[in-house]
């Protein structure tokens, strides 16, 4: 039973694909929110990307992505898919988007347009670039922003190698979907006092380079800047996870007086008399040699060792997990993170409970990701609408 | 004026430090909400990263994260700290905190004695890990969560070797953040529905796992698995960045049609009589080869050159902005990302836009990063206690 009701009652019309807005809609639905995915007839792309088991339009990511919503597919070209969608956009408290700007005026779904359906509709448009600058309007994807936000330069400064390099996610649609996720609710919060429309952005450019400078822009904050942009820890190729006699540790004492203890209990206090060494401000300077001296000591016990001597002085320290490992970590088990489901159609699979937890427990089920066009006719059936013979 | 006024009557009592919760509590500002960030009298340790321009404590991360809140320095120890941190609770919508369990024993501010204190309170936990699992209440951090999550394997795989590398970000941090910001105006709803107080949990482990399996589930999600974990296209190191004669750039054709194009339009179409290359379907099955093969074209011109002439073909394009080239970025330049402003004791600073756009609503000046305790005074007064010499 693993997602929430906390917005049960809240009615989505989600017309976005590939992965940024549906991993919006998403994370919405595993909250109670009730979404029609409204697909083109051939169906989202993301259908076909990752090897599906029995149908082919049921690929491994939109099972994973697609999850909590219904599926319809009626052909938007025709008079009754006009007219449904324009039904289901009335029925709904939220209508999301990723068309792209210029498409929007033809396809009659503006914001003034959909206002016209809805007059206190709340509606979020996902997509690459805001408005009014040099790349609006134009087609987004992960790498573009990726490279355009500064993402691809951190892992060069790491390694001093000076070739940018894209970091290995879709991060930039991920990171844009969960902007989208409280900008849709701050507006439904918003629409709730005034009663009034709510015409909402969610630009990827602007979410990931904002994302990326949290951190990052630093000592380039002030102006002048006092020093150059990058947060120097993340930045550190020294600061890596140690090696063991069987693997690798993830070893952060992080306070001076944590690093003393660990010394102390890998048996290298003497280390402590070196002069780069011997104090709070000398440790604090030599970093690098601190670490460089402990990697001595890790490499010589397996990581079990470790793990058991550290957790129990409390000195923070982890396993490196490998994506295969993850399914057997203890603290996901214990907390039921990969629930096994029975898909009707799919077969088995696993399904990740949802990350946020309200009061406890979460309470219901979470639908599996429909096969395509699965809830035409009975959507349109709830719009009063006779489904196509 | 780049912030607007959508949450403004929401009050937040947000005692979180470092990165994770701030930066959510900083998203809630920068939409409008009222944060009264309660910090020890030293500060929140975030003000000492980076180097301050004129005041110690104002740190170049402080100056970004903890901009839109008032501070009020106090200390727990103290029977004002105690009653005026009370009072700030009761007078809020939301208390939000990332305190381990024993230590939120020890200042009586469990969600049980929140409640006492305001009956409908929406109680936020940024926590480590969550309370469900054997973990629980154990010290979190980015780097031991990001190996913890599968995070640091990613890139071993990209680059073919077997030694786990961080993200060279505050990953976890910030994603855990950009979930608890969702959670709180959820639990809102939830609190307005019905009334009643709402306890959240926002673990890190639990977000940043589901965050990098969304897409590298892959096909280990069936069971038993149709396929190995991991996202393809993210492991592919052929897939990069490509040299121009002054930068980098990437161009993202995606359908067989433009990729031809592509092609054409650096003068490499001889290159698809290439025996690997010369139908659609050795094209989709080669990709990484014709890559390879379209990279070396592209040094014999600027990016801003290619950038066009792939754009006007109607080919996605765009150049690898180093973070320093960001501010001079024609997009981020006319849309005002980066605004300059002035801060009140540190001068000049870099204020980034947020990034979420609500149309025709009214919009207001995003306050500065507070010094230690700056509104430490008028606070208690509101709050109708009288400021001694230690606090305020």
């Amino acid at each position: 039973m693993p997602g929430s009701s906390v917005l049960s009652n809240i009615k989505i019309a989600d017309m976005t694909s590939v992965l940024f807005g549906p991993y919006c809609t998403q994370t919405l639905a595993d909250m109670g929110a009730e979404v029609v995915k409204i697909e083109s007839v051939a169906g989202d792309i993301i259908r076909h990307i990752g090897i599906s088991r029995n149908t082919p339009q049921m690929g491994s990511m939109h099972l994973t992505i697609n999850r909590g919503k219904r599926s319809v597919n009626w052909d938007q070209k025709t008079e009754l898919g006009k007219e449904a969608t324009r039904r289901l956009i009335e029925a709904s408290d939220v209508f999301i988007h990723n068309i792209r700007p210029d498409a929007l005026a033809r396809l009659g779904l503006t914001f003034e347009d959909v206002k016209a359906i809805k007059k206190d509709i709340v509606y979020v448009h996902c997509l690459g670039f805001g408005p009014d600058g040099e790349y609006s309007g134009r087609p987004a994807y992960d790498d573009l922003i990726q490279g355009l936000s500064g993402m691809t330069s951190l892992s060069p400064r790491v390694d001093g190698s000076g070739v940018p390099r894209f970091i290995p996610m879709a991060i930039a649609d991920k990171v844009a979907g969960l902007h989208a996720v409280h900008a849709t609710l701050a507006a439904i919060l918003e629409r709730n006092q005034t009663g009034a429309a709510v015409h909402v952005e969610v630009p990827m450019l602007e979410c990931v380079t904002n994302f990326v400078l949290e951190d990052h822009l630093c000592d380039g904050t002030l102006e002048p800047s006092c020093g150059e942009m990058g947060y120097e820890r993340q930045l550190d190729p020294t600061r890596q996870p140690m090696k063991t006699k069987d693997g690798y540790i993830i070893l952060a004492p992080y306070t001076d007086d944590r690093w003393l203890v660990a010394f102390n209990l890998v048996g290298g206090a003497h280390e402590l008399d070196d002069e780069r060494m011997v104090d709070w401000a000398t440790r604090r300077k030599n970093r690098t040699h601190m670490q460089d001296r402990m990697q001595v000591y890790i490499e010589r016990e397996t990581s079990a060792y470790w793990l058991k001597l550290f957790n129990e002085n409390d000195i923070p320290v982890a396993p490196v997990h490998e994506l295969e490992d993850l399914q057997n970590d203890p603290h996901l088990r214990g907390s039921n993170f990969f629930q096994r489901r029975e898909h009707p159609s799919e077969g088995a699979y696993w399904e990740m409970q949802p990350p946020v937890r309200f009061n406890g427990a979460p309470d219901r089920e979470i639908r599996p990701a429909a096969r395509l066009g699965e809830n035409t006719d009975e959507v349109l059936k709830e719009l009063g609408l006779e489904p196509p013979k | 004026m780049p912030a607007t006024t959508v949450l403004s009557d929401i009050k937040i009592a947000d005692m979180t430090t470092a990165m994770f919760g701030p930066y959510c509590t900083q998203t809630l500002a920068d939409m409008g909400a009222d944060v009264i960030k309660i910090e020890p009298p030293m500060g929140d340790m975030m003000r000492y990263g980076g180097k301050p321009a004129k005041t110690k404590g104002m740190g170049g991360m402080h100056m970004t994260i903890n901009r839109g809140k008032r501070s009020v320095a106090l200390d727990q120890k103290t029977d004002l700290g105690k009653e005026a941190t009370r009072r700030i609770i009761e007078s809020s919508d939301i208390f939000i905190h990332n305190v381990r369990d024993s230590g939120i024993k020890r200042l009586n501010l469990t969600f049980e004695e929140a409640k006492e204190i305001k009956k409908d309170i929406v109680y936020v936990h940024c926590t480590g890990f969550s309370s469900e699992g054997p973990y629980a209440g154990r010290p979190a951090f980015d780097d031991i969560i990001q190996n913890l999550s599968g995070m640091t394997s990613l890139i071993p795989r990209l680059e073919g070797n077997d030694q786990p590398r961080c993200l060279p970000m505050m990953i976890v941090d910030k994603v855990a953040a950009l979930h608890a910001v969702y959670a709180v105006l959820a639990a809102l709803r939830e609190r307005d529905n019905t009334g009643e107080a709402v306890f959240v949990e926002v673990p890190m482990f639990e977000c940043a796992t589901h965050f990098l399996m969304e897409d590298h589930f892959d096909g280990a999600v069936f069971e038993p698995a149709v396929d190995e974990f991991g996202f393809k296209r993210s492991f592919d190191n052929t897939l990069q960045p490509m040299k121009t004669q002054d930068g980098w750039i990437m161009i993202a054709p995606y359908s067989d049609k433009r990729w031809v194009k592509a092609f054409e339009v650096v003068g490499a179409s001889a290159e698809l009589e290439d025996e690997q290359l010369n139908d659609r379907k050795k094209r989709f099955f080669n990709s990484s080869y014709m890559h390879k093969r379209i990279e070396s074209y592209f040094i014999t011109n600027t990016t801003e050159h290619w950038v066009n002439a792939l754009s006007e073909a109607q080919i996605p394009a765009s150049q690898a902005n180093t973070m320093e080239d960001l501010q001079n970025d024609p997009h981020l330049k006319a849309t005002n990302f980066f605004q300059k402003r002035e801060h009140p004791s540190e001068g000049d600073y870099w204020e980034i836009q947020p990034p979420v756009m609500f149309h025709n609503l009214s919009k207001e000046e995003i306050r500065p990063a507070p010094l230690i305790g700056q509104d430490t005074e008028s606070v208690l007064i509101e709050l109708g206690l009288a400021p001694d010499e230690n606090n305020g």
